[in-house]
């Protein structure tokens, strides 16, 4: 299906829009996950600063405390007698920072005294609100004890880590000097416990954990979640710790560590974290906001996008539903856009463009319905107006009319002068129709014209129509007398179809050809002959090839021997419904259709066939073949001929082509040219029909025959027609005196055989010798000649 | 012990430099301190110990502790119990002379230009001092319960007159000695004069320098 443009442009929008947000959108998401990302980086590596800023800072504060204790001289007095005076001093300065540890080393490396804390949960005592820890500070276990890291008090480094038991202390030591010499060594601890991870946690937001590795097994210190140490929450937060120490921090996390390896086989380790999704909560509050930011926009984008696609194919509908009224035939709408836009603008060419149509198409119409020559309405209007009236059931009369002798206005003068003949005519007969106020004047071809009047009185309007034509036309300084014929059809009384009208007005003009009257009005006799016609036209094509066609052969008299020696071959068609259809019928149809060709040739290998199936029987006679003008303009006939001739082993003599004269007149030039070169072969040339055409005796001179043969309508009436015996006697003269034969055609009685006979006629054809007979019947004729020298004989003595 | 022995062996070859005392009847013994690379070592502390009961005489001499420059001048001294040792104080502050950690605690303020000779050192110790004033300072005073002591010179000799021969402990003493009591010694059997050397095992550790580690001294305005 096609998509409208508005779709498509919706589409496009659509695309592009999601396009841009979708870049929008991953840059917002990537900056988003890059800022969350440095913002974690950032958070962790501040708590770790943090951490590492704190866990320094204790132990400076630590070392720089220790350091200021062992300058205590009063510490140093009692340093190595008064132990319980060294505890007390100790304590002294123990109290000072708050130390959760204090110890003092002989010299010789041994702890002389030991104050550690210990905290007590007063949780016991039945307070149940008060979780509140007191502590109590007490001897330590490893007093008189070795210490157990005598590296230390050699090394200047005065930080470190100690462990007693579970608690883990940050330490510092600080030699106990007298001058240089060292006495001994104070040490003062914090204690890395709950406390520390809460405080740390209080800072940085992230739960901390303290975690020491002895012999390879991890082990948490110190958490800041409660109670962790204890109950099964601490082998989560020590897993936890684990993996995190392991650079393996589980994704919903977020931690930083940092490891502390302080003792031979120990390492201390800080694990901060925190889960992810507290940490981004800000942040994917903020990114929902932004997503949501990034639909609505999407949303009002593609809301704007379909209103643009809209405004922009809104008018373009429009144009298109007026293209569709236009389509339709209605030019009468316009369309108006207020746009000043190239669509606006398209909108204006838009009716320009349908007015010109209309312009355009009006022209079309008016030109067909209207000849191009004289604008007068065509065979279409009146095909439309016939139609009307009929379906009307109105009378009225046809007159079909036929402006003669035009062919040869146009032969001699040229078609435009031609064509004002015509245009005179049609502006005489526009004249008439105003003036006799008749329904219609229609040109309705090249010189004829159909005038449709009311029906009344017929005799009339022709009176009026020939009055009318009777003024002569000057042209150029030629005079035309403008002559028509005219055909008359009636309605109803005739036909009422239209088509049937037409065809009867034309059949009835038809017969004033034949029968040179000037008006014929239509009668049903006329009709026959047109339609069986048109039948023929079809059947004609099967004809041959359904064998439906047979050759009669009538044959010629030699009149000075009086014997048969030529026989003229004449098709027959032996039609399957009409039955046997006379050559004049159809020979016409044959040449106008186009079958000529072929049935000329039928006839002429049928004709030569039977020659030499005559020949065997031992008839010799010379076979006669009509050769229409048509056959003469093929360009391979004389070499069909020659050929037929040529494998039928038929000597040329034996054969004669009978050409009509008006065949010759045609184009002369050429017929001369090809009928020369049969002439040269040595087939025998006879002019058919003699004295009918408009040959001249020049041309007759020209033309390379062998005899002429005159028609019959000379010869019919010779018994009675003085003027005929003028005409065929001086016609045999004067082709006697050319050097031609004549051949005589339509003897119908012995006068005219006998008169032939006495005025040197070579030949003699018609029925009074024979009628034209299929070879069959012809065959034992020919055989048994009858004996017509006894028939001239008795004609002789009559006369 | 292997090399003190063969420095000792080495000593006795070289009697000969012993000529300072033999115009009189006692026996001269000198004693050679070196350091493991061969260095004659000064200001090293060496006393003899008699190990056959040989009778000791009181030694005259008496020792004077100095406060000097905010030190102690010298930095090592070493004296006969029951003799007497006297503090001078040669700056013009006060000091606060003060040693703990042993059973020869002491401590006093001694003014400017004032001699102290109040504490009685009556039984050998190691005695070491500082100032409670001043946290550098640092002295030794070496109590011995024999009047053959001294301290070597620059060419790391000294020389003792010994009223009775036989056999004697000599003691090499020094606070940066790196053994456990900062000492080391040999037996010795003297009979007749004689030339011992010891040679340190190890170098000494670094002395100590007696001067404040202070950017700046307003002490020294006064």
């Amino acid at each position: 299906m096609m998509r409208s443009l508005q779709t498509k442009i919706f589409l496009f929008f659509v695309l592009l829009l999601l396009m841009v947000q979708a870049i929008a959108f991953w840059t917002m998401y990537s900056a988003n996950k890059n800022q969350e990302a440095a913002e974690i980086n950032n958070r962790l590596s501040t708590a770790k600063t943090i951490f590492t800023e704190l866990f320094d800072r204790r132990l400076a504060y630590l070392s720089a405390f220790a350091e200021t204790a062992a300058k205590d001289y009063g510490l140093k007095e009692v340093f190595n007698d008064d132990t319980r005076s060294l505890l007390v001093a100790l304590n002294n300065h123990r109290k000072r920072i708050d130390a959760d540890l204090a110890m003092a080393i002989s010299s010789e490396g041994m702890i002389t005294g030991q104050l550690q804390r210990h905290f007590v949960d007063t949780n016991n005592d039945g307070h149940q609100h008060s979780v509140k820890e007191t502590t109590k500070i007490r001897q330590g276990i490893e007093r008189g004890k070795t210490f157990r890291f005598p590296n230390w008090l050699e090394s200047g480094q005065t930080a470190h880590l100690y462990m007693i038991d579970e608690a883990l202390y940050q330490l510092s030591l600080s030699p106990v000097t007298v001058g240089t010499k060292t006495i001994g060594w104070l040490a003062f601890g914090f204690q890395i416990d709950q406390r520390l991870a809460n405080e740390f946690k209080n800072i940085t937001g992230l739960n901390t954990d303290f975690i020491i590795k002895f012999e390879s097994k991890w082990r948490l210190i110190a958490s800041s979640k409660q109670g962790a140490e204890n109950n099964t929450d601490g082998s989560e937060a020590l897993t936890l710790a684990k993996q995190i120490i392991e650079e393996k921090t589980p994704e919903n996390y977020i931690a930083t560590h940092v490891l502390i390896t302080e003792f031979d086989q120990q390492q201390f380790g800080v694990v901060m974290h925190g889960l992810r999704a507290n940490f981004v909560a800000l942040l994917e509050q903020q990114w929902w906001r932004l997503l949501a930011l990034a639909a609505l926009t999407l949303l009002l984008s593609l809301y704007s996008a379909y209103l643009i696609a809209a405004s922009i194919s809104k008018p373009i509908k429009r144009l298109v539903a007026q293209a569709k009224v236009i389509a339709s035939g209605d030019y009468q709408q316009t369309v108006t856009l207020k746009d000043n836009n190239e669509i606006g603008q398209l909108a204006d060419e838009f009716n320009h463009m349908q007015l010109a149509v209309l312009q355009r198409e009006e022209d079309i119409i008016h030109r067909v319905s209207h000849d191009a020559l004289t604008d007068l309405p065509n065979r279409n209007v009146l095909n439309e107006s016939l139609a009307t009236l009929t379906e009307q059931q109105q009378s009225f009369v046809l007159f079909h009319l036929n402006l003669s002798r035009l062919k040869d206005v146009n032969n001699t003068l040229g078609h435009e002068v031609g064509d004002e003949v015509i245009k005179e005519l049609a502006k005489r007969l526009t004249a008439l129709k105003q003036k006799l106020s008749l329904k219609l004047l229609v040109h309705f071809g090249a010189d004829e014209f159909v005038l449709l009047a009311e029906q009344g009185e017929i005799d009339d309007i022709v009176a009026q129509i020939h009055s009318e034509l009777e003024t002569v036309f000057e042209y150029q300084g030629i005079s035309f007398q403008l002559q028509v014929r005219i055909g008359i059809a009636v309605c109803p009384n005739h036909s009422s179809d239209a088509k049937t009208l037409i065809r009867m007005a034309d059949t009835a003009l038809h017969q004033t050809r034949t029968t040179g009257k000037r008006v014929q009005t239509y009668q049903p006799e006329l009709d026959v002959n047109t339609v069986n016609r048109l039948n023929l036209i079809n059947d004609l094509k099967q004809a041959i090839p359904s064998g439906e066609l047979e050759l009669h052969f009538q044959p010629k008299l030699c009149l000075s021997t009086d014997i048969v020696t030529h026989v003229e071959a004449l098709v027959r068609w032996q039609h399957p419904t009409l039955g046997m259809v006379p050559p004049d019928d159809f020979i016409h149809i044959a040449e106008q259709t186009g079958q000529i060709k072929a049935l000329t040739r039928w006839v002429f290998t049928t004709a030569i066939a039977q020659f030499n199936t005559w020949k065997t029987l031992g008839i010799h006679v010379n076979i006669a073949v009509n050769i229409s003008a048509e056959n003469l303009k093929e360009a391979d006939f004389y070499q069909y001929i020659c050929q037929a001739l040529k494998s039928a082993y038929v000597p040329p003599e034996k054969i004669t082509l009978e050409v009509t004269e008006s065949s010759v007149v045609e184009d002369p030039e050429s017929a001369i040219k090809l009928l020369s070169k049969f002439k040269r072969h040595g087939m025998k040339i006879s002019i058919d029909d003699y004295g009918t055409g408009y040959s001249s005796l020049a041309q007759l001179k020209q033309l390379p025959v062998h005899e002429l043969k005159i028609d019959k309508s000379f010869i019919q009436r010779l018994e009675h027609d003085d003027d005929d015996q003028i005409i065929v006697r001086s016609t045999i003269e004067l082709a006697h005196n050319m050097g031609l034969h004549v051949v005589a055609e339509g003897i119908e009685d012995e006068f005219s055989l006998l008169w032939l006979k006495q005025h040197n006629c070579e030949l003699a054809q018609g029925y009074f010798i024979s009628r034209p007979k299929p070879a069959t019947e012809l065959t034992p004729w020919l055989l048994a000649q009858p004996k017509f020298l006894q028939l001239s004989e008795n004609i002789k003595e009559n006369v | 012990m292997l090399t003190v022995l063969l420095g000792t062996l080495l000593g006795f070859s070289s009697v000969t430099k012993a000529n300072e005392c033999q115009q009189t009847n006692k026996t001269c013994v000198q004693v050679i301190v070196n350091s493991a690379d061969a260095e004659p070592l000064a200001d090293m502390v060496v006393y003899l110990e008699p190990l056959e009961g040989q009778t000791l005489s009181q030694s005259s001499k008496q020792v004077e502790i100095g406060q000097y420059q905010k030190s102690f001048s010298p930095y090592i001294s070493v004296s006969q119990s029951n003799s007497p040792v006297s503090f001078v104080n040669q700056d013009d502050i006060t000091h606060h002379i003060y040693s703990a950690g042993n059973k020869n605690k002491f401590a006093f303020k001694i003014r400017a230009g004032v001699t102290n000779s109040s504490i009685p050192f009556n039984h050998p110790a190691e005695i070491a001092m500082g100032c409670n004033i001043h946290d550098w300072m640092s002295g030794y005073l070496l109590v011995v319960d024999t009047p053959y002591f001294g301290k070597t010179n620059a060419q790391g000799l000294i020389t003792f007159s010994l009223d009775q021969s036989g056999k004697y402990r000599i003691v090499v003493w020094h606070p940066q000695m790196q053994t456990a009591t900062n000492s080391m010694f040999v037996d010795k059997n003297i009979i007749d004069a004689s030339t011992i050397t010891l040679i340190l095992n190890e170098s000494l550790a670094k002395i100590p320098k007696q001067q404040s580690d202070d950017d700046f001294d307003f002490l020294s305005d006064y």
